[in-house]
């Protein structure tokens, strides 16, 4: 998000620099890979961009920076990661913009052309998802439109690579808009007086007096003392003459222009008839089919990754590759050999580096995040998860909460700590806290989703149905608690729904292989560590003491045997180790069903993991940082008991 | 509505079958006035209502009259003008105003639960519902 500022995009050796820049969900990325052959992100939701993406193409012979920027609605009137590509846009004065827009949604697209309009740079618009707006009886006459704005207008759908050719040739030709929007006499009035505060060599003087007067750019431009003073007083007086706030004068006079342009380039063919891609989709939002939907929605992905993965995949590599071809030679190997024994217990013993941590690793998390990481690609790509938050809103505000409160807390799904970040846009600091804490308290993410749902294997439906009761019981309790000490207030939650799509094997492919990538590099590591950790306390026999330590929480309150110790002071560093160390346990047979509920439950309660309280710390600062930890580790461990007590089935 | 026997048209909130009858305000049978043939009247049932949204095919709003309403009193399906946001000087009006949604917009009411959807030309919103609640809207 706005950790990553412009400073990160320097244009280096290229001759020129180009940003992709539109509203949110409109194909940025999907075309941004077409155009550079670099991928981005690309879900069917706003927001997945959220920090700057950049790759490069060859245009006339010179390497030209293409930079694939966080969507934004306006201009003017932002969320920090719409700033950033504004201040991009503000600071690097880019070459060519290319808006890419949805044709179908031209009226907003405009509402956006007028205002990279007033920025004077050469703009080129992209009227992407053509194959929508025709299915949808949209008829957009694109020279007339070109001649109007004065820029080239390219109909593209990006997914298909069409138009993306004459796109780049349509780069090469392209214009500064010569569309000016007129405001009305006082706003005009006001413009010109700010304009001539700001200094003469600057690009997109107007575009820029009008953010002034809106009241948000303030921050970037370093006017001159008396130039600020003489703002200020433009503004205030503008805002008596109007009689109203500038920035919602100047939207609704955009608007009024947009409405003026639209009917002269948009025919608009009878609509056809409800679709069952719109009915379903519909259906997915009904308060009462909708329930059932998520249900199925659920059991897919369970069958899929909690039987397919965890099971039969699981199966083969763990226990027949590893376990049977690759290990038995290494052990008999190394015995054979004469190396010492410490070196011997470290590669291949209890806790052994490939016993353990590779085994772990590579044969049990692998299979099953993998099919996890496929089968919520599926989800993101068909547009699934913003309905998601629509159906369990309701939840939310059961409990009082806001309902902006759901987008971190379903965006948790993907990555607690992304979405620790992304509790930025609660309006409260409490808000944020009670957030953060919510997430690290119950939200998996997708990985421990994964390895978790491969647990419940041991479970019986009963003790499933358990689990999910208490887990969300907790949620529950801790939200309901929380909202009767923070109030919940007014709030502008506003989620746009994309259409249902169905989604593209390559994407799903190319995600699920991008992240799994990521796994591999960034957690196995730090899984690798964990285990080496876990073998030092073993083998210098801190490990015993600490498993004696931890024997009346264990196996006294928990009632669980005294090796799950050792899983517990793995799952402080992620959740999702914990749980796979149980899992193995658990398919040992040294778990009985009830305690497989009992330390699932306990491990799920976990803090995510130490990236998640990094993140907390920068984010909300150390203190509360530690507050939460001092928080959820006792309430997972008690909550764990009171189901050993209780929860016997 | 339409009777299925004898294929008279009338209009089920005119009869006066019901006065007598101690059931009468709950009752969603009626009988048609040519045939006496009764039925049960789709447009008293709440899964009726329901079924016939599943599959798109609205009936005529129930007399919504002119003038001022508020958004979540529309039917699901029905469309509007969108007149005021509650407080139009407010930053949320602002933010959804970027969204299309402003006085003078059309929008038309998807849903209402579990949250208010709307459609604005091709976009679809979910609007929390204490925004949704404030928006008042004028039949076109
Ligand atoms: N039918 C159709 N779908 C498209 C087209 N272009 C993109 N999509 C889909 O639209 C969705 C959004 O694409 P992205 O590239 O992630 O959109 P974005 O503009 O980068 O979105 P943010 O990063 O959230 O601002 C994906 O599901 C794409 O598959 C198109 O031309 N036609
Ligand atoms: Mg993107």
């Amino acid at each position: 998000m706005t950790c990553h500022t412009t400073a990160a995009v320097s244009s280096g050796p290229f001759a020129s620099l180009i940003i992709l820049a539109g509203q949110p969900n409109v194909g940025k990325s999907v075309l941004f890979k077409r155009l550079t052959g670099r991928y981005a992100t690309v879900s069917n939701y706003p927001g997945t961009t959220v920090e700057v993406t950049q790759g490069e193409i060859v245009l006339d012979g010179r390497p030209t920076l293409v930079v694939d920027a966080p969507g934004i609605n306006s201009l003017t009137s932002m969320s920090d990661d719409e700033r950033v590509t504004r201040d991009l846009l503000l600071t690097r004065s880019p070459d060519i913009v290319v808006q890419v827009a949805d044709a179908k949604n031209l009226a907003r697209a405009l509402f956006l052309t007028l205002q990279f309009a007033e920025m004077d740079a050469p703009l080129v618009l992209a009227l992407n998802m053509m194959d929508e707006a025709e299915r949808r009886g949209v008829r957009i006459d694109t020279q007339r439109l070109a001649d109007m704005v004065g820029i080239q207008v390219v109909p593209t759908i990006a997914t298909r690579g069409e138009g993306v050719a004459t796109l780049v040739g349509a780069l090469a030709a392209a214009d500064v808009p010569h569309l000016r929007m007129t405001y009305s006499p006082p706003v005009e009035a006001a413009i010109a007086s700010v304009t001539r505060l700001l200094p003469t060599h600057q690009v997109g003087r107007r575009g820029r007096a009008v953010m002034l007067l809106a009241g948000d750019a303030s921050d970037i431009d370093d006017l001159p003392v008396a130039a600020v003073a003489a703002l200020d007083e433009a503004r205030a007086a503008l805002r008596n003459e109007l009689g109203r706030p500038v920035a919602h004068t100047i939207a609704q006079e955009r608007w009024q222009a947009v409405a003026d342009l639209v009917p002269k380039v948009l025919t608009r063919q009878a609509r056809p008839a409800t679709t069952w891609r719109e009915r379903i989709g519909r259906w997915t939002i009904d308060p009462i089919l909708g329930w059932p939907i998520l249900m199925a929605v659920l059991v897919l992905i369970y069958k899929f990754v909690g039987e397919f993965g965890a099971g039969t995949l699981v199966d083969w590599l763990e226990g027949t590759v590893i376990q049977g071809w690759l290990l038995p030679p290494i052990i008999s190997g190394l015995s054979a050999s004469s190396l010492p024994p410490l070196l011997q217990d470290f590669l291949v013993g209890e806790y052994g580096l490939l016993t353990m941590g590779l085994s772990y690793a590579i044969g049990i998390v692998l299979p099953i995040v993998t099919t996890f990481f496929i089968a919520f690609g599926i989800l993101e790509d068909s547009g699934y998860l913003p309905r998601l938050a629509v159906i369990v809103n309701r939840g939310f505000n059961v409990l009082g909460l806001n309902g902006k409160a759901v987008l971190p807390m379903v965006l948790g799904l993907g990555c607690v700590t992304m979405a620790t970040m992304t509790t930025r846009i609660l309006g409260t600091r409490k808000e944020r806290i009670l957030a953060t804490l919510l997430l690290a308290l119950s939200i998996p993410c997708s990985a421990q989703l994964g390895v978790i749902l491969a647990m419940t294997a041991w479970l019986t439906p009963v003790g499933l149905g358990l689990w999910a009761a208490v887990v969300m019981g907790v949620l529950l309790l801790v939200g309901w608690l929380a909202a009767r000490v923070i109030p919940g207030e007014r709030s502008d939650f506003i989620l746009e729904l994309p259409p249902l799509r169905l989604p593209e094997p390559g994407n799903i492919a190319l995600k699920t292989v991008t992240r799994v990538e990521w796994y591999l590099k960034e957690v196995i590591p730090l899984f690798l560590l964990a285990t080496v950790g876990l073998f030092a306390l073993s083998y210098s026999g801190i490990l015993t003491y600490v498993e004696q330590a931890m024997s009346p929480l264990v196996q006294g309150w928990l009632g669980l045997p005294a090796e799950t110790s050792g899983m517990f002071l793995l799952g402080f560093w992620r959740r999702d180790y914990g749980a796979v160390g149980l899992f193995d346990l658990a398919r040992n047979g040294q778990l009985s069903p009830h305690q497989v509920l009992v330390s699932l439950v306990v491990v799920t309660l976990f803090v995510p993991c130490v990236a998640t309280v990094m993140m907390m710390i920068k984010e909300h600062g150390w203190k509360v940082g530690a507050a939460i930890c001092a928080f959820v580790f006792p309430f997972a461990f008690l909550v764990g008991g009171l189901v050993n007590r209780l929860g016997g089935f | 509505m339409r009777c299925a026997m004898c294929g008279y048209e009338f209009d089920p909130t005119a009869l006066g079958c019901h006065t007598s009858c101690p059931l009468s305000s709950g009752c969603a049978v009626v009988c048609c006035p040519r045939c006496g043939y009764s039925t049960v009247n789709p447009a008293r049932s709440r899964l009726g209502e329901w079924v016939a949204r599943l599959f798109g095919s609205r009936r005529e709003a129930s007399a919504a009259t002119s003038g001022c309403i508020p958004l979540l009193q529309l039917r699901p399906g029905q469309e509007a003008r969108v007149v005021s946001l509650g407080d139009d000087d407010s930053s949320e009006a602002l933010h959804l105003s970027l969204f299309g949604l402003f006085p003078g917009a059309p929008i038309r009411l998807r849903q209402t639960r579990p949250m208010p959807v709307v459609s604005l030309g091709e976009t679809e919103l979910a609007l929390d519902r204490v925004v949704a609640a404030a928006i008042q809207v004028e039949l076109v």
